[in-house]
């Protein structure tokens, strides 16, 4: 299933990386340090990718992969998979109120770089 | 002033965001060499070197100390000028630019980031400028 020519694994990214982002925003904004509901967001975020790498691997071996350059694609995904990764353990050994801000940087990177992939699985 | 630290409070959002901008623009170029050098080898080129500044900058801003700070100007002020000569000069030769280094276009397939960073970079630069350069 198609919205607006980008498939559900965008989407389903735009909606756990804005909840991520306004809860850590709101985290950040009360003063609070990374806790369980920012550092939790960003492991959904983690969760995720893991989920998406394993289906774009079943995806390409029962489709005929991406469309444009499938280095390209998994570059992106790998990059992208340690994002979530180094934004957590940065928050474990800072403990102020900015490592909340710095997870909420997670959202919108991951949103951009799966959009990218969307455009490298189906466009080119 | 010690709350002025650089890698401190904003400082810190600042180095993340260079780390992101190291992590993505190194694995790009790393892409762009091994796949696509010979169609575009100026602008596959740049794309590495701005990967090796945006690292440089990452490191000196997240180390405390005067040299660190210097070594932060000097990157971010390099960034600076790489993205605003770049910038420039795609549009001048846009035959020399047909695959996008981070910072043709001033950096617009990467919504401008990549243009006002610096410009963060040095400003925040500015408000934790070492009393004198000479004590550490």
């Amino acid at each position: 299933m198609m919205i607006a020519g980008l498939d559900l694994w965008f989407w389903i990214c735009v909606v756990l990386g804005t909840v991520s982002t306004v809860i850590c925003v709101i985290q950040f904004l009360r003063g609070v340090a990374a806790d369980d509901w920012s550092q939790g967001s960003i492991i959904v975020l983690q969760g995720f990718l893991m989920v998406y790498f394993v289906g774009s691997i079943i995806m390409q071996l029962v489709t005929d992969g991406p469309k444009g350059d499938w280095l390209e694609y998994y570059g992106y995904l790998l990059t992208a998979m340690i994002i979530p990764a180094g934004t957590l353990t940065w928050s474990l050994s800072e403990r102020t109120k900015w490592s909340t801000l710095v997870l909420g940087v997670t959202g919108p990177v991951l949103i951009i770089m799966v959009l990218r992939m969307n455009q490298l699985w189906y466009y080119y | 002033m010690a709350e002025h630290a650089k890698n401190r409070g904003f400082g810190r959002l600042l180095v993340v965001i260079y780390a992101v901008f190291s992590l993505s623009a190194t694995a790009r170029a790393l892409y762009q060499v091994l796949r696509k050098f010979d169609q575009a080898p100026l602008s596959i080129s740049l794309s590495a070197v701005s990967a090796i500044i945006y690292i440089v900058a990452t490191v000196a801003l997240a180390k405390r100390g005067v040299n660190a700070w210097k070594l932060s100007l000097a990157a971010v002020s390099t960034e600076m000028v790489g993205v605003l000569l770049i910038g420039i000069f795609s549009f001048v030769r846009p035959d020399l630019f047909e695959i996008a280094s981070v910072w043709s276009h001033f950096g617009s397939g990467y919504g401008y980031i990549p243009l006002i960073l610096p410009m963060v970079g040095l400003w925040w630069l500015n408000r934790t400028k070492p009393a004198t350069a000479h004590t550490a």
